[in-house]
């Protein structure tokens, strides 16, 4: 209402945000009440053990599981009841655990159909260049482009699910454990990668991660999930000081 | 309780109905043809409900059933202007043995390509095997008076009518009879067998049990079975003829099956009941008949997925049975075992030795000229990149794979060209990194599963349910009752499978590993996806087994865990060993650091 700059700045609005989600697998309560906020170019990582509702919340942000109570809101518009491929055109993009490349398909082939919903807005050129971009990044998939992507090694298909994730331009990526199975080697490229695309700020990240050190390490903010609950929040480093999560999380992945 | 213990006397009340109904229509029309075709609709669910392995031609062997019965007890007087060359006139009971036989024979044809191709393809060899029986039917006339059919003569005992109403008397027992063998008989550990090659075949394997073997006596019991039904069913009109067992015959029984729901004797009465009454309660609907049949039957499918029996079930409020019924013994008994025992026969010489292994996938080679030696009693971490070859040693050391040349020998044997579940009998146990637990079982029955080699009773005694079946279930029962308790899953212990935490699935996995009596036990990433809680425990589980002198083979990713745990450690990089030594010693490799550790881990991580 009044001229630029003399209010105080309003805090940052949630790009998504989400109040006392519920979520039932029949008879099982797997989400008992969850409320996450989420700010735009954010870095969230949700940690807990597993059975916590870690996965179970992605999916019914990406529209997989349907709520029985609850609202998701994503940029001022609500997702829920929205089919998934609804959810991919509002620009969240999910990288499920276990990677679930097509495995039949191409590399190339799984990079383009990461790209669908551009390529039919009529944006190959683009979606091209994006590729190339992607091949750049991850030299391993140019190599393999014509490869069955069922052949690739557990790394290169987190890699390859990772891109193609990418190729639909997310404004929210998902990623749900993305180290899970892979050398230490392949996740130290991992994590390279998430911080790369924290750094670029272009994409709001939420990682769902076991390696809970690795995660508040490279996270702004997180949750700790419990039997279908919010524990505990804070930045990274506040819950790493924290004496009950390093118990219960931080334990035999890093001492001291 | 009381009521338990009482009800089979409630199967006595149906032998009032012939006298309570009267009219024969009803009674042999309807109601003996339900009971005939409950008996196949259940030889179906054998093979299609436990085995997993969908037939379309199981009116072949219903057709040798009844023709073996007609052939055999078809008198000239009323075959007056048939083509058959020979009339053995055997009385009818006799006559089912080479009924039950024959197709038993028939089905055991079938099991050697159902072992070579599963789904739509085994499915379409059903459809030909069905479609050759019924042709030979119609063209051997000499043996069974083709397109004329046989006409059988009416059932007496001592001048006493038995067909008609009467039929009912000698159908109805035999039916509960065989639903009684059959019944035990699934509930055993063949049943486990046939569901645990239908949700795994590989992890099946690996628990010891021979998919060709328990395959093929698969289809022999189910055609067997088939055959049995058939051979009643020769005497239900007196009269057989070829176009009864068509093509359309065998679909309609898989509709009964489906209709009624898999798995359960009531649905199979229920399927069998349907297609029996309502195409003709329908018969006023004329020419839309088989329409509002079709209709009523997407309907059900679509709101009844389990079927008529699911609902049934559903209604009165029955869940399948968990077994929780004795839990309280399974506590008490389980209380006195020791979950592991240590190897009898380790013996001094390698657990595992693998000398030159070279695996080759078309041009790629996967291991190339592997050699590794782990000692009895020792725990050996096996680590390396993504894609490797650390799971394909797995898969060599188990007989998934077979190598393109060199040798896999295990205390002291040569066990290269050994199959899965002979390796198993051997004493090598394996966890999946992808679980593989067989979804619809129960954790115990999934540590059932891994106890498979321990049961001794044959086909025979399982299925009459002798006191020392039942005895042997029970015993197996408590072993892998304290073999859950080991891994911390005694609460789940009755829970199915697919319902189980990631974490507590790859407990479950461990404990169905364990229960193979390992003396070499290969745990492929046991831990991956746990959190750091779950990694301790999964950490002193891996040593309370090796302190019972189980050799260990782990293959894992999380560093912490494989250092501290491996007495010595081998790397593995595109195939070929490019490190070996302690822990210490491969930690401070530059080839491993480079090639798999990275910074990152080897500044964080111990050395100890």
């Amino acid at each position: 209402m009044s001229a630029e700059g003399t209010v105080t700045p309003a805090p940052k609005p949630a790009l998504l945000s989400i109040e006392g989600l519920i979520v039932d697998y029949g008879k099982i309560r797997a989400l008992k009440g969850v409320s996450l906020r989420i700010a735009e170019g954010e870095l969230v990582a949700i940690i807990g053990s597993n059975g916590a509702g870690k996965t179970t919340t992605l999916r019914t942000i990406s529209g997989l599981l349907k709520p029985s109570a609850g609202s998701i809101v994503f940029e001022g518009n609500s997702l829920v009841g929205l089919p998934a491929h609804q959810i991919v055109a509002r620009r969240i993009a999910h990288v499920p655990e276990g990677r679930h490349v097509f495995a039949g398909q191409s590399v190339r082939d799984n990079l383009l159909l990461g790209a669908y919903l551009r390529i039919r807005r009529g944006e190959l050129r683009a979606v091209e260049e994006d590729i190339e971009g992607m091949y750049q990044t991850f030299p391993r998939l140019k190599e393999r482009q014509k490869q069955q992507a069922g052949t690739l090694s557990g790394g290169e298909q987190q890699m390859l699910a990772i891109a193609r994730a990418l190729l639909s331009k997310p404004k929210l990526l998902l990623l749900d454990e993305p180290s899970m199975g892979l050398a230490p080697v392949i996740i130290d490229e991992v994590f390279r990668l998430i911080e790369e695309l924290k750094r670029s700020r272009e994409t709001t990240l939420v990682l769902v991660e076991q390696l809970a050190y690795r995660a508040l390490e490279v996270a702004d903010r997180a949750y700790v999930l419990e039997q279908g609950a919010v524990r505990l929040s804070g930045t990274g480093r506040e819950l790493m000081g924290n004496e009950a999560v390093r118990r219960a999380y931080l334990g035999a992945t890093k001492k001291g | 309780m009381t009521l338990k213990r009482f009800w089979p006397l409630l199967l006595v009340v149906p032998l009032a109905i012939p006298a309570l109904v009267g009219n024969p229509y009803y009674v042999n029309g309807i109601l003996n043809r339900v009971l005939i075709y409950t008996m196949l609709v259940a030889s179906l669910d054998l093979m299609v409900g436990y085995v997993g392995d969908v037939s379309i031609g199981h009116a072949g062997f219903f057709a040798i059933g009844a023709y073996s019965v007609a052939v055999l007890t078809a008198q000239p007087a009323f075959n007056s202007d048939s083509t058959l060359a020979f009339f053995p006139q055997l009385p009818f009971i006799v006559a089912l043995v080479p009924a039950i036989l024959l197709a038993g024979f028939a089905g055991f044809l079938l099991g050697f390509p159902a072992l070579r191709s599963s789904g739509p393809y085994l499915a379409v060899i059903t459809i030909a095997y069905g479609l050759i029986i019924s042709t030979l039917i119609n063209e051997q006339e000499t043996l069974t008076n083709g397109t004329k059919g046989i006409t059988l003569t009416p059932l007496t005992l001592h001048g006493y009518q038995l067909s008609g109403s009467n039929y009912f008397y000698l159908v109805y027992p035999s039916l509960v009879a065989v639903l009684y063998l059959l019944r035990n008989l699934v509930r055993s550990f063949w049943g486990r067998a046939f569901e645990a090659l239908k949700y795994s075949a590989v992890a099946a394997e690996c628990c010891g049990i021979s998919r060709s073997y328990y395959k093929i006596w698969a289809f022999v019991l189910s055609a067997a079975l088939g055959g049995l039904a058939g051979g009643f069913f020769a005497q239900l009109d007196s009269y057989v003829a070829p176009n009864t067992f068509s093509y359309n015959f065998s679909v309609e029984f898989l509709i009964a099956l489906i209709f009624g729901g898999v798995r359960s004797i009531l649905g199979n009465f229920l399927g069998a009941f349907v297609i029996v009454v309502l195409p003709d309660l329908f018969s006023r609907f004329s020419d839309y008949r088989l329409m509002v049949y079709g209709t009523l039957l997407l309907l059900v499918l679509f709101f009844l997925p389990q079927g008529l029996a699911g609902a049934v079930r559903r209604a009165l409020r029955i869940g399948r049975r968990d077994g929780a019924s004795d839990r309280d013994r399974l506590i008490r008994e389980s209380a006195a075992l020791s979950p592991i025992a240590p190897p009898t026969s380790a013996g001094t010489e390698p657990a595992l030795e693998l000398r030159a292994v070279k695996m080759m996938f078309g041009g790629l080679t996967a291991v190339n000229e592997l050699s590794l030696k782990l000692q009895p009693g020792r725990v050996l971490g096996l680590i390396g990149p993504n894609g490797s070859g650390k799971s394909t040693t797995v898969n060599l050391l188990t007989g998934i794979y077979f190598p393109s040349s060199g040798q896999v020998i295990s205390f002291g044997e040569d066990l290269t060209k050994h199959k899965a579940h002979q390796r198993a009998a051997r004493g090598i146990a394996r966890t999946f990194q992808n679980l593989q637990l067989f979804g619809a079982l129960t954790a115990l029955e999934n540590v059932m599963v891994g106890l498979h080699l321990s049961f001794r009773c044959s086909l025979l005694e399982v299925a009459l349910g002798l006191p020392k079946a039942r005895r042997e279930e029970e015993v197996a029962r408590a072993r892998a009752y304290a073999l859950l308790r080991f891994v911390g899953l005694e609460q789940v212990a009755f829970e199915t499978a697919s319902n189980l935490s990631y974490g507590q699935a790859r407990h479950l996995e461990i404990a169905r590993a364990l229960a193979v009596q390992p003396r070499l036990l290969l745990l492929d990433e046991p831990a991956a996806g746990l959190t750091s809680g779950e990694i301790e425990g999964i950490n002193a589980l891996v040593r309370k087994v090796k302190e019972a002198g189980i050799s260990v083979l782990l293959i894992e990713h999380h560093m912490d865990m494989v250092m501290a745990i491996s007495d010595e450690v081998t790397v593995l990089d595109f195939g070929r060993k490019i490190a070996e030594g302690t822990p210490q010693v491969v930690q401070a490799d530059e080839k491993v650091i480079e090639a798999y550790l990275g910074k990152h881990v080897t500044s964080q991580v111990l050395p100890a």
